[in-house]
């Protein structure tokens, strides 16, 4: 089997782990819908003031999401000794990194197109013709957050206060991603095209490829027992 | 003129801030050699 | 033996030019034609500034080789260099801010440069939580690594998001400490104090060194008794 045959299946078997029980995405959208209300709340009935903070709060929600998300992409193989099994995998540890990135892009990813189509209703924003290019934003953004949160999620299951540590290793490191994909939600709701901030879309592209390469050549370090 | 209040007290924070830091680097390095020193007594 | 001399040299020549430093700069170096005396702070703010990058330069390099080679000397510098680092990252903060106050009027401002270094602060900062977070020792060596990988290649994506953010929001604007031009005798005077405090760092550096090791052979004793 080559890297990518070995990277699917990881993915594939979370993908039917998922498809079983479906506890990650119900979790995640109901997390969202939650995060909207509360978008609600916090900024008031006037709609010009929720208009200009929208780009920034859904991404708040996203990071926030993908915390969660992160936690749980090695939570699963945590119990009942599952990761144990997944380092039998053949090969380099680098195709688990890739399967697992994989996996958290989708189920983030899946997630941030329902939060989009709900936000759409719940404050009623026509995003038919923008919802295209809010995903490319989405997934540009999601692969980057995946990038850094795998890494760190891996080493939780050996780090006391871990759920206080998490945040506090990816968020500082998330930063740039952050604010791209705010910048460039916020111009796409607002009727712009992400053609215009071509520099914001580059930054997200390198930030990427950086820390995929980064994460895919130092996975080994972290899943060595 | 001059602000000579933010010079100092910027030099001082300095002077604190490096000066704390080396006299705990030092204080945890004694305590270490301290503890080195009784294990190599108990042996003898 | 030879270790502790050139520890003792190190002190030494630190000792001299810091001393150097300090009456160049107080005393000989001539007050700022835009800003007056208080641009005396230049000559603590921008070498502490120096030495935290290169502190964490030197966690990168010295983490890739870690990882590379699996020395645990590898790891004991960067680990040292990380801890000097974060102490000279917060003072540069703290020197920046007392800095801002006078001349731009407020503690602190969202400009490019402030902005990275605190969030470079926070990423060091949780490199040594998750140190100290880690029970197994070479475990913990290496997530540490990788965080130290990972935290460096991100400053100058941080960096020019941050700077792209805020040409975006118009902050008041500041008057850049460093944008006045530097006369000969204030750059002599820079140039010795950035020399004096890359002493300072390296002497920092070979006594926590020291400190490590120390430790290490504590762990080996306790291991063999």
């Amino acid at each position: 089997m080559n890297l990518f045959q070995r990277a699917w299946t990881v993915l594939w078997k979370d993908l039917r782990i998922e498809g079983r029980n479906r506890e990650g995405l119900n979790t995640l959208i109901f997390f969202s819908a939650i995060l909207l209300f509360l978008f609600h709340f916090a900024l008031g009935p006037d709609r010009t003031q929720s208009g200009a903070a929208a780009g920034g709060l859904l991404w708040l929600g996203f990071i926030l999401m993908g915390l969660f998300a992160m936690a749980r992409t090695f939570q699963v193989e945590r119990e009942e000794e599952c990761l144990e099994g997944l380092r039998l995998l053949p090969g380099d540890p680098g195709a688990i990194y890739l399967g697992k990135v994989l996996w958290a892009t989708a189920l983030l990813g899946f997630a941030e197109l329902v939060t989009f189509l709900l936000f759409g209703v719940l404050f009623s924003v026509d995003l038919w013709t923008k919802l295209l290019s809010l995903m490319v934003v989405a997934l540009l953004g999601t692969v980057g957050i995946s990038a850094v949160g795998v890494l760190f999620a891996a080493m939780a299951a050996h780090l006391r206060a871990r759920e206080a540590m998490l945040p506090l290793l990816f968020f500082p490191l998330l930063i740039p991603v952050l604010l791209a994909a705010i910048q460039l939600t916020q111009v796409i709701l607002q009727g712009g095209s992400i053609f215009g901030e071509g520099h914001w879309v580059r930054l997200l592209a390198v930030f990427d490829t950086i820390f995929l390469v980064v994460g895919f050549l130092t996975f080994t370090f972290v899943l060595e027992e | 003129m001059g602000h000579w209040n933010y010079i100092a007290a910027a030099y001082l924070v300095a002077a604190v801030t490096l000066g704390g830091y080396w006299l705990s680097v030092r204080r945890r390095i004694r305590r270490r050699e301290d503890a080195i020193r009784m294990a190599v007594g108990d042996k003898r | 033996m030879t270790f502790a001399r050139v520890r003792s040299i190190l002190g030494i020549l630190t000792l001299v030019g810091l001393t150097a430093g300090l009456y160049l700069g107080l005393i000989w170096a001539p007050p700022d034609a835009y800003q007056g005396q208080v641009q005396r702070i230049m000559y603590v703010h921008v070498p502490t500034a120096w030495v935290a990058y290169l502190a964490f330069l030197v966690v990168f390099i010295f983490s890739i080789l870690y990882l590379w080679r699996g020395s645990e000397t590898f790891d004991q510098v960067a680990y040292a260099s990380a801890e000097v680092g974060v102490v000279f990252t917060g003072l540069t903060i703290l020197a920046g801010s007392i800095w801002g106050k006078p001349t731009w009027g407020v503690w602190w401002t969202w400009d490019a440069r402030l902005t990275t270094t605190a969030i470079l602060f926070l990423i060091y900062v949780g490199y040594l939580m998750l140190r100290s977070f880690v029970e197994d020792r070479s475990r913990g060596a290496r997530y540490a690594a990788v965080l130290g990988i990972v935290g460096f290649l991100d400053i100058p994506i941080v960096h020019k998001s941050v700077e792209w953010w805020r040409t975006l929001h118009q902050a008041p604007s500041v008057m850049r400490p460093e944008g006045a031009t530097v006369a000969p005798p204030m750059l002599f005077t820079l140039l010795v104090s950035v020399a004096a405090f890359t002493l300072l760092y390296l002497y920092l550096l070979s006594q926590r060194l020291h400190l490590e090791r120390l430790d290490a052979e504590i762990l080996e004793r306790s291991r063999e008794g």
